[in-house]
């Protein structure tokens, strides 16, 4: 559900930008989602397709790419990536987790939340910074312009 | 076009868009009562029969949760984003609900980022006004929810009477207002007690009116010290904390002032 509140962000957006353009419309948008954030894509792809048609008055081409989540520890150095910090999520929120199911943990909300339950594998220092994979954003759009519109 | 955008921002602007007013509640120094006069000041706004939010952004010292005993709440989903849980009719957003009472050991761009994503994802619905609890100094939570939150906001700032909350106080305001936040007023918080009929000042001298006379602030005046408070937070126990002289203060010389203000801006817009 939480997917569809991003969804929601990513169309205002888009409508704010077809404003400042004088677009007729928006036929693609590029939208990247961190690893971190644990987004169900294909539910932020649908809301952003059903959120378009009700807010923008036609369906856009959604492609949405993956960002892999890096997490880097200040005290020792050592980067590591979302299989090493979801493994330490997994023992405090899911222990007995099967194949197929979700793990609903805090970091999928606020992705930041990941130095209050992840510790430095290596070193055990709470000072991890995220380095890439967070959150949503649009990468790019592709607009349908008006005659003298502007680019 | 090609560059990247951040879809945060406007959907802060679509939390944010029934929300009349947002009071920033502010101090220099911590340990002043800031959590708790925002906490009351939302619960007396609630029992007047307002629409009452209290957002906790003290990341790293949240006690919100605990006043209102809501440490093991989780926010409920809902399509339009999270919806926080209401006590005593107060909407109660805190990121401490997804720390679950551990250390929140964030900083800079992230402190920033985890601000925005709250702000993006709460789903406040219509409200008359929204409380913000800050925490002390004047770091990034200060400077990101008065740059990222769309509607009109005014400051509280709460000191104690000492030259050293005197000075934090004073930076808060300065910085507050070239973030372009209309400073409310300052309010002297633990300034006095009654005993046996007199009146004794147990920390000292009041400073806050001739602070806020150099500063051109409004001074709002001064809370007692009140034992009978920190009993009601032992207790976990918002409807007690109504009952105390503290409470009782706060009615009187912060609340009319905030419902006033918010009836001016509501009339001109």
């Amino acid at each position: 559900m939480h997917e569809w509140s991003l969804a929601s962000g990513v169309v205002l957006t888009l409508k704010k930008i077809m404003d400042e353009k004088e677009a007729k419309g928006v036929r693609e948008v590029r939208v990247v989602v961190g690893e971190l954030s644990q987004i169900d894509k294909d539910i932020l792809r649908d809301a952003i397709i059903t959120l378009s048609e009700e807010e923008l008055g036609s369906k856009v081409n959604v492609v949405i790419e993956e960002e892999k989540a890096r997490l880097k520890c200040n005290t020792c150095g050592y980067e590591f990536g979302f299989s090493e910090a979801f493994e330490q999520l997994k023992r405090i929120f899911c222990p007995d987790l099967k194949p197929g199911e979700e793990c609903e943990n805090p970091v999928h909300y606020v992705p930041e939340l990941v130095s209050t339950y992840i510790r430095c594998p290596r070193c055990g220092s709470p000072d991890i910074e995220i380095v890439a994979g967070r959150g949503v954003w649009i990468k790019s759009v592709v607009l349908e312009l008006e005659e003298g519109g502007k680019q | 076009m090609s560059s990247i955008i951040d879809p945060r921002l406007e959907a802060i602007k679509k939390q944010f868009s029934k929300v009349d007013y947002v009071l920033l509640v502010g101090s220099g120094k911590g340990g002043v009562g800031k959590s708790v006069t925002a906490a009351t000041i939302a619960l007396l706004l609630s029992s007047k029969g307002y629409a009452v939010g209290l957002l906790d952004l003290d990341l790293h010292g949240s006690v919100i949760p605990t006043i209102f005993d809501i440490e093991g709440y989780e926010p409920e989903e809902s399509k339009e984003g999270l919806v926080p849980p209401v006590i005593i009719g107060v909407k109660v957003m805190s990121l401490g609900l997804f720390a679950k009472n551990r250390p929140v050991p964030i900083h800079g761009k992230n402190k920033r980022d985890a601000i925005t994503e709250l702000l993006a994802i709460t789903k406040w619905g219509e409200l008359d006004f929204l409380i913000v609890d800050l925490p002390p100094g004047t770091g990034d939570e200060v400077i990101a929810s008065s740059t990222l939150i769309p509607v009109e906001r005014e400051a509280l700032v709460i000191m104690t009477p000492s030259a050293l909350a005197r000075v934090v106080a004073s930076r808060t305001i300065l910085l507050l207002r070239d973030l372009r936040v209309r400073i409310m007023g300052l309010v002297e918080n633990m300034a006095y007690m009654k005993v046996d009929g007199k009146t004794i000042y147990p920390l000292g001298k009041p400073v806050g009116e001739k602070l806020a006379r150099e500063l051109h602030v409004q001074y709002l005046g001064m809370l007692p010290f009140d034992p009978s408070l920190s009993m009601a937070i032992d207790e976990k126990n918002p409807e007690k904390l109504m009952e105390t002289l503290f409470a009782r203060s706060v009615d009187e010389i912060i609340v009319p002032v905030v419902i006033g203000n918010r009836e001016i801006l509501v009339s001109k817009s």
